[in-house]
């Protein structure tokens, strides 16, 4: 059993830092890159392009809830998220 | 109306008390940093919080009928009661599950009173056990899954209770350490306001989620009771009054809000900036869906503490309070066998006075208890006004000592 519990620990800690640390981490370059726009990064100008890497960045964040919100209410309706190939999808359960 | 009624209407009702302090005890989990950062006005974040319970607890059509089988032998594998369980028209079953609701009901109040972020489910999961022990002994409690499978309460409570805070707490540090890097450069009006959005976004998945999932446990407890009792017998439904009872009810609880342990998660152990908590709130966010994903059973109470000190830990030059952090870990210990103890004494004391008279006595006993817990609380209150205060160690010891020299 013990075994078990460790299979299921790392892969949730795999999970998680990839979804729980990335994704902060994708949100705090976001805004960054928002400052760097609006010129309020220190030692470089102003730069629309960092608009366009914040969007790029925020839009990733926003997907990633969505597929949670989407998760949560798939699994009250008896669906699970299943992944073909590296697409998500829902499944009967 | 007859003695079998009134067992059945008070562990109903027993039951709804059960999940409204789930409500008010679990709010902390998915608020409390965002309450901390001000990203949310402490009103505004409990009403948000209470909305989402609501909706994902309405939104669940699946049955949490076996929620018990996790870790005792009530139940057959189809959620139906055990039939040498029900022989005396269910007034044995009834009287385990209302001394265990009783025994979880009394520990989320105690701990409530003390500020401390204990598990609901573990709360209980240990009454279960306590009342089971008490009424079927030993061989009703299912300690261990079979052929290694991570069931029974080593497998579902012990094990995951013991791996999920260090687990949201890699993944928080790691985030935080990693955010505070790329935020170093960046301006106060950026620190604070940026991050908020990320921050309510993940809080707000949290409520959703803990909606779906905890309302259900109770559903789960009443529609037992009524199969029990023979008022019931689709398993594969819950009835709609229970399904709304159970979604308004724990509602209202996180509504109402438990201030206490709000600010022991928001201001006791880290002093949490903008940053902080949005890496917190999105690890526990991550953690809780991706266990829940892959079958991993785990608190959320555990998991949201362990991702406010791995945020308190990632951030470079942050104070931890390792005490408050002790206080809690020892409040997790405690949980599941108190919750029990309490409820196998209801269980005792119930069953000897018979089912009709016993269940009486052991609902008068619980209100007797959430009377005292409530007065007490009173003495020095902690609302949506002061959740947010400096969290003082010194003035705490202060207050505290004239109540043990009396």
């Amino acid at each position: 059993m013990w075994l078990a519990a460790l299979d299921g620990a790392w892969r949730v800690l795999l999970a998680g830092l990839l979804l729980g640390s990335g994704l902060p981490i994708l949100f705090a370059l976001g805004v960054k890159s928002i400052a760097w726009a609006n010129g309020d990064l220190p030692d470089r100008g102003a730069n629309p392009a960092g608009k366009v890497i914040a969007g790029l960045l925020f839009a990733v964040v926003l997907l990633a809830v969505l597929l949670g919100i989407g998760y949560i209410v798939a699994h009250g309706f008896g669906y699970t998220l299943s992944w073909n190939g590296w697409l998500p999808g829902f499944t009967h359960k | 109306m007859s003695p079998e009624l009134i067992l059945l209407a008070l562990v109903v009702v027993t039951a709804l008390a059960f999940d409204f302090t789930n409500g008010f005890h679990d709010t902390a989990n998915a608020m409390a940093a965002s309450i901390a950062t001000k990203a949310l006005t402490p009103k505004t974040a409990v009403a948000l919080c209470a909305s989402l319970n609501l909706v994902g607890a309405l939104l669940s059509v699946e049955v949490a009928l076996t929620v018990t089988n996790a870790v005792i032998n009530l139940q057959n594998p189809d959620g139906t009661p055990k039939p040498e369980l029900v022989a005396d028209g269910g007034d044995k079953i009834l009287l385990i599950l209302l001394a265990a609701l009783a025994g979880a009901i009394i520990w989320n109040l105690a701990t409530w009173l003390w500020g401390l972020p204990s598990s609901s489910s573990h709360a209980l999961f240990g009454g279960l056990i306590g009342a089971t022990l008490a009424g079927l002994g030993w061989g009703g409690v299912r300690w261990v899954g079979a052929d290694g499978k991570l069931d029974g309460v080593i497998g579902k409570v012990i094990i995951p209770a013991l791996m999920s805070p260090a687990i949201a707490m890699i993944v928080a540090m790691v985030g935080t350490h990693f955010v505070f890097k790329v935020a170093a450069s960046l301006t106060e009006k950026y620190r604070t306001s940026g991050f908020r959005w990320g921050q309510v976004g993940a809080a707000s998945l949290m409520s959703l989620s803990h909606g779906t999932n905890d309302a259900q446990k109770t559903m789960g407890v009443i529609t037992l009771a009524l199969i029990a009792s023979g008022q019931w017998t689709d398993t594969h439904a819950v009835p709609l009054w229970v399904k709304l009872a159970c979604g308004f009810t724990i509602a209202l609880g996180t509504y109402l809000g438990g201030w206490r342990i709000i600010r022991t998660m928001g201001k006791g152990l880290v002093e949490i900036e903008a940053p902080q908590g949005m890496s917190a709130d999105m690890s526990s966010a991550a953690v809780i869906l991706a266990s829940s994903q892959l079958g991993f059973a785990l608190s959320t109470t555990h998991v949201a503490t362990g991702s406010i000190l791995g945020s308190g830990v990632g951030r470079p030059g942050a104070q931890v309070r390792w005490g408050v952090a002790g206080r809690m870990a020892s409040a997790w210990l405690t949980t599941l066998p108190s919750a029990g103890a309490v409820a196998a004494l209801m269980f005792v004391i119930g069953n000897a006075l018979g089912a009709g008279y016993g269940s009486a006595v052991i609902v008068l006993l619980l209100c007797g208890a959430a009377t005292y817990m409530f007065v007490h609380s009173r003495k020095e209150p902690i609302g949506h006004h002061n959740v947010n205060d400096e969290w003082d160690d010194a003035k705490k010891k202060k207050q505290k000592q004239p109540e043990v020299s009396v």
